[in-house]
């Protein structure tokens, strides 16, 4: 029971972005082995789209049941004790071609599109701390493998004119 | 043959008039200088990020240093959030060196002709300016660089008519409609950055340290090559390296695709046992992701590019056996 609460808080910091990077990487290689694991995972970034309050502008009528089903599968957990604070986005992912000069990925957070074409999104999971809603369909969360692919690369290869720098300069290196 | 002799202090005084100014309206000049503004000047300002209809406000605090900047960025606006960020542009600088050609033994093959690719980066998109418009109080050069197919997005840019840093930043898609856009409302530039405006406020501040060359150069696969075959037009391998992804993980090796403005990283997994293999797609606001499994690996394609140019590059990618003289099939 223990280690069922335990990790119920872990998956939470880690969709709250309260994890050091250890434990980020450690938690998604037990996401990617346990289908409970990355479903609970789903539910909490579920749990703070709602609370976010934007998904209900876009969301499909049973939407909220759903919602609540949800919270409700999870029992109080540990979401009432943060009611007071917006949730966060699950990892800083980031990636943003435009910023030539900052990871704005890791500040802003990200906003995963899961499925259809870039005309009709059909799933998307907001892990940003975003203010704004959601356009979201239905949740499935993306696979949480992506976002540190996305993270990585938004790190080591700044978007825009600095990764063209760097290439400008292996370039001169040579 | 004897006017063009005397004309030549005139002309050579010219040239460097006109490099002193700014590389002129040259476009590729002024693509060149913003490139090489981020590690070369230090400043303080406020910047608007805004993607699709969300809008941040951000202040940043960049140092140039040892050839690499650090910055320091906090959100001004929503949820406080606050990134500390190093980059190692030395060590950024080894691991990307490019071999002349040929390559070693077991390395993947890279193009032997990078320099002239990357020149050619006006080939895929139509560079043109507008003239000077002026932003934060500065004047600054606008530099549009049209997609000229739908294989990347268009980038709209007003540089620093002074340093050619960045002062605005767009990304365009096809139908016109604004992906992302970096605006600075405020900006000073800093001869010297104290310590202490580099360093976190608050306790949860994040700390990205990018050491680009973990890999130290030297990419080899386990038992093979890595290549590309069909890849997007004007995309080329820049940067091959291996990368760890923490302590316990397998490496990956990861490459870095340029059409000299847009970006593409493609990471490997070498894992001998890729135990869950994923295939899917995702996307966050103008970056692309896909992934799927190619000749037994994981191969994930992530960048600022159009969602087509991320498979199509993942149908590219292409895997020799050591020692076989066939390839494999791509998936």
């Amino acid at each position: 029971m223990n280690n069922q609460v335990s990790k119920s808080e872990r998956l939470s910091a880690l969709v709250d972005n309260e994890t050091d990077t250890f434990e980020t990487r450690r938690l998604i290689d037990e996401l990617m082995k346990s289908g409970e694991d990355r479903a609970q995972w789903s539910r909490f970034h579920l749990i703070g789209d709602s609370l976010r309050g934007g998904m209900t502008q876009v969301a499909p009528a049973d939407f909220l049941a759903r919602v609540q089903e949800s919270i409700a599968a999870d029992g109080p957990l540990d979401v009432s004790e943060r009611s007071g604070q917006r949730l966060r986005w699950l990892k800083p992912v980031a990636g943003v071609g435009v910023a030539a000069t900052v990871a704005m990925v890791s500040l802003l957070g990200l906003q995963m599109v899961t499925g259809g074409d870039d005309d009709a999104p059909t799933v998307t999971v907001e892990v940003a701390p975003a203010s704004e809603p959601a356009e979201t369909e239905m949740v499935t969360a993306p696979d949480p493998r992506f976002a540190r692919y996305l993270e990585n690369h938004a790190e080591l290869v700044a978007p825009g004119s600095s990764a063209f720098a760097r290439v400008r300069n292996s370039v001169d290196g040579e | 043959m004897l006017r063009w002799r005397r004309h030549l202090p005139a002309m050579l005084l010219m040239l460097l008039s006109w490099t002193l100014h700014a590389g002129g309206d040259d476009p590729s000049l002024w693509l060149e200088r913003m490139g090489q503004s981020l590690h070369t000047h230090s400043y303080e300002g406020t910047f608007i990020f805004q993607r699709g209809d969300r809008i941040d406000t951000v202040r940043v605090v960049h140092a140039a240093e040892d050839g690499g900047y650090r910055e320091r960025l906090q959100t001004l606006t929503g949820s406080s959030r606050e990134v500390i960020r190093s980059v190692d542009r030395i060590s950024a600088i080894k691991g990307a060196r490019v071999d002349g050609g040929g390559g070693q033994q077991g390395a993947p093959q890279r193009p032997p002709a990078i320099a002239g690719m990357l020149l050619r980066a006006d080939e895929h998109y139509h560079l043109k300016s507008p003239g000077y418009d002026r932003i934060a109080g500065f004047p600054c050069y606008m530099l549009h660089a049209e997609a000229l197919d739908g294989y990347r997005y268009s980038h709209q840019y007003c540089l620093h008519r002074d340093t050619g840093l960045p002062l605005l930043s767009e990304l365009i898609d096809a139908d016109g409609q604004l992906l992302e856009r970096l605006v600075f409302t405020e900006l000073e530039f800093l001869d010297v950055v104290f310590e202490e405006s580099l360093k976190a406020r608050g306790c949860d501040a994040r700390h990205i340290e990018v050491r680009a060359a973990d890999g130290g150069g030297t990419v080899t696969g386990q038992d093979g090559d890595w290549y590309f075959e069909g890849l997007p037009p004007g995309f080329s391998t820049v940067i091959a390296t291996e990368r760890l992804f923490g302590p316990d993980s397998p490496p990956s090796l990861h490459f870095v695709l340029s059409d000299g403005l847009a970006t593409v990283s493609v990471y490997v997994a070498t894992a001998e046992e890729v135990s869950e293999a994923f295939e899917g797609y995702t996307r966050s606001g103008a970056t692309h992701a896909v992934a799927r499994p190619v000749a037994g690996r994981q191969v994930t394609v992530v960048g600022e590019v159009p969602k087509k140019t991320v498979e199509r590059i993942a149908e590219s990618a292409r895997f020799r056996a050591s020692g076989a003289g066939e390839d494999a099939p791509a998936r």
